[in-house]
């Protein structure tokens, strides 16, 4: 699933990054951040007043997002985090690899 | 005194660089700008055992060394020894975040590549700690191939070690190096992995979260806690900003007076003693008694900066700041902006779209700086009745609020209009880290203070200082003929521009007094009750409150309740400030923003000033 759509406080890690949704620079200051494919993930708060109330009559509208990558809190705007393609299922490989 | 050398502090943003550098140099340090940025570069001294001095330089945060904003530059120059007015570092200290080990590892592993002596500083261990997180040093520099020390700046522990592990390394003698070459050895991909790989090693034990941030955060981030807590923040910081400032700024005002007095005493009468005591104390005094309530302004900023709150301000602001087409990032820079837009227009560099800060930049005076309150103050008082209106609300106060509003909506729409227009270009992004929340050390922040207020009173006594002694002679001759009967400001040379700029100012109600009082302000807002005072021949007593009364009644008869309300409208979009227009020049390396900051807001100045004078008028005010 997107990480958009992923439930607050659910842990879990990055499956795929469309890093052609948005720019180089933009991918490179993420992946400096410590997202990248393998990483642990878990969304922590969405940004906008608006948006939480319309959310309680079902409307969907997307602010920024707080996730914890790793041990540090990344914000991002929705439009990147729905480039970001995430799995609640077990941990794959990670991708640091064996000692 | 031997100068061995420099050493550079370098590391991610939010690892406690800063706070390292203030534990190291304590209140020796120097603060000043890059040549041709406005990137402020701080710089300090250390006294090593063996009774070498190193000078030690305090680079901005950066991820890595391929930058993405001008202070990253900065950082990216200096290190590979580019940066114009900066030696090459013999040594840099690295310093790393130790719950953020393979984040911060990542660039610490590209700068140990470059080959440089290096010493790594393994900070905030105790908030490592508090977060579950047990490290084992040794195995890192192991690993890492250079020393590293635990430290915890903040207290001041770890120093000794590192001092001692910098005497070891730093070289004997400062020798002059080749520019660095980059080439790539090794991918962004391999650094990461390999980051991971001795961090994973270096983790003797770690629980998986970080619970008091994550506490805190329930309540900061929250949809409907999180901008009721920031408006709530906002509410106190302005009321701090007025209320707590009054006493002392009254002790400016009696200082002025009595020195004021004290020169009027000692000198003759004649031209040296109007200079001295209607030029240069008059007008750098006028300036210098905002000194409180920029600071306490900057005390809040600074608090909130080393908390960690900042940020989470800047993400909640995001949704706001995207509509109008700026990033969260803005929120910081326009805030500063409300006691100077001077340091507002500096913090931009942190923003990495160009055009987001340009963006910035250009709308940053349209927040209501301390500079105008004078101006409202006085125009408020004698036209705004003070009565109270809707159950309770003083109408004077509400027409002040009134004020700053309109300056904030006015912002809002000139980004969009900006974003449309001349700063057009795809949408910036919004991708910060929001660091730990800490509690921030009040030596540190005291320091950031008395910094700013030094930058403040040099700029007081240089730019300010030149151009009120310059207004002065403007204001003064030349001088009538006697018995001419005529005054001597109008006709002064400012008096005969005056008349020349009454054409233009008359539709928008503007009267010639308005227009000789406009020309002095154009070094600073706050200048035009001066000149007003100046202009209405009021004999200025010691007590600046009882010129100001004096003033607003001399006006209340002069002036009609429409122009009075243009000359407050004109106030909330003027760019009337040398120095904000000289650091734009500066920010932005042309003389092409500048200019056209100054003429869009003039235009806005005047549709302002006139929409409300024809409004007023057409409404039998």
């Amino acid at each position: 699933m997107l990480l958009t759509a992923l439930a607050p406080n659910k842990p879990a890690y990055v499956d795929r990054i469309d890093w052609a949704a948005m720019s180089d620079a933009d991918g490179k200051r993420l992946r400096e951040l410590g997202l990248c494919e393998g990483a642990s993930i878990e969304l922590l708060h969405r940004a906008g007043l608006l948006n939480w109330l319309l959310s309680r009559f079902g409307v969907t509208r997307r602010g920024a997002h707080a996730c914890r990558v790793g041990r540090m809190i990344v914000a991002m705007r929705a439009a990147h985090a729905a480039a970001v393609t995430v799995n609640t299922g077990p941990v794959a490989e990670d991708e640091a690899g064996p000692d | 005194m031997d100068h061995s050398g420099l050493i550079a502090l370098v590391g991610n943003p939010n690892a406690g660089k800063s706070a390292l550098f203030n534990a190291l140099t304590g209140a020796r340090q120097k603060v000043g700008n890059y040549p041709g940025v406005t990137v402020e570069r701080k710089a300090g001294r250390l006294a090593l055992s063996d009774g070498r001095h190193v000078d030690i330089v305090d680079l901005p945060g950066t991820y890595s060394l391929d930058p993405k904003s001008p202070d990253e530059t900065v950082t990216r120059n200096v290190v590979f020894g580019y940066q114009e007015g900066e030696r090459q570092p013999d040594m840099l200290v690295i310093v790393v975040d130790a719950a953020n080990l393979d984040n911060h590892l990542r660039f610490a592993l590209e700068l140990i590549a470059l080959g440089r002596p290096s010493v790594v500083a393994l900070n905030m261990v105790d908030l490592a700690t508090r977060d579950g997180l047990e490290l084992d040093a040794e195995r890192l520099s192991h690993d890492l191939g250079v020393p590293v020390i635990p430290t915890v700046a903040v207290r001041r522990r770890g120093l000794d070690h590192l001092r001692d592990a910098i005497e070891a390394a730093v070289p004997a003698h400062s020798a002059q190096r080749p520019v660095f070459v980059p080439h790539a050895e090794r991918s962004e991909a391999e650094l990461r992995r390999e980051a991971q790989r001795i961090a994973r090693r270096a983790i003797v034990s770690e629980t998986p979260s970080r619970r008091l941030t994550g506490a805190i955060d329930k309540v900061v981030l929250h949809p409907v806690s999180g901008p009721i807590l920031l408006l709530a923040l906002l509410f106190v910081i302005f009321q701090a900003v007025f209320s707590w400032s009054a006493a002392p700024v009254e002790m400016i005002e009696g200082l002025f007076a009595a020195l004021q007095s004290g020169v009027e005493a000692t000198l003759p009468k004649g031209f040296l003693r109007d200079l001295i005591v209607q030029g240069v104390i008059n007008g750098v005094g006028s300036v210098v008694v905002f000194l409180p309530q920029i600071l306490i302004l900057f005390f809040f900023i600074l608090m909130l900066e080393a908390t960690g709150y900042m940020t989470r301000a800047a993400f909640l602001m995001d949704g706001l700041m995207a509509k109008v087409g700026l990033s969260g990032r803005a929120f910081i820079p326009l805030l500063s902006s409300f006691a100077c837009a001077i340091p507002g227009i500096m913090a931009t560099r942190t923003i990495s779209d160009p055009k987001d800060r340009l963006t910035t930049i250009l709308i940053a005076p349209l927040m209501t700086c301390s500079a105008r309150l004078p101006v409202y103050a006085l125009i408020i008082a004698a036209f705004i009745p003070d009565r109270l209106v809707w159950g309770g609300i003083g109408l004077q106060g509400l027409v002040l609020f009134c004020l700053y509003l309109a300056g904030i909506v006015g912002a809002l729409i000139a980004a969009v209009v900006l974003r449309l227009t001349v700063t057009r270009g795809s949408q910036g992004s919004f991708l910060m880290e929001l660091p730990k929340y800490q509690m921030p050390l009040l030596r540190d922040v005291m320091l950031g203070l008395w910094q700013r207020a030094w930058i403040f009173l040099r700029r007081a006594g240089t730019i300010i200082f030149v151009t009120t002694i310059i207004l002065w002679v403007l204001l003064s001759f030349p001088k009538p003929p006697q018995g001419s009967g005529q005054s001597i400001v109008e006709y002064s040379a400012a008096g005969r521009i005056a008349s020349v700029l009454e054409p233009v100012l008359r539709p928008v109600g503007f009267n010639h007094e308005i227009a000789l009082a406009l020309i002095p302000a154009m070094a600073a807002r706050e200048v035009a009750v001066s000149a007003l005072a100046t202009a209405n021949a009021v004999e200025e007593g010691d007590d600046e409150d009882k010129t100001a009364q004096t003033l607003g009644e001399r006006l209340q008869g002069r002036w009609s309740l429409p122009t009075a309300l243009a000359f407050l409208a004109w106030f909330v979009f003027a760019p009337q400030c040398l120095s904000t227009i000289a650091v734009t020049r500066r920010e932005t390396n042309s003389w092409r923003w500048p200019a056209f900051m100054t003429g869009y807001l003039f235009v806005l100045a005047w549709l302002a000033a006139g929409a409300t004078y024809w409004t007023a008028i057409s409404a039998g005010l």
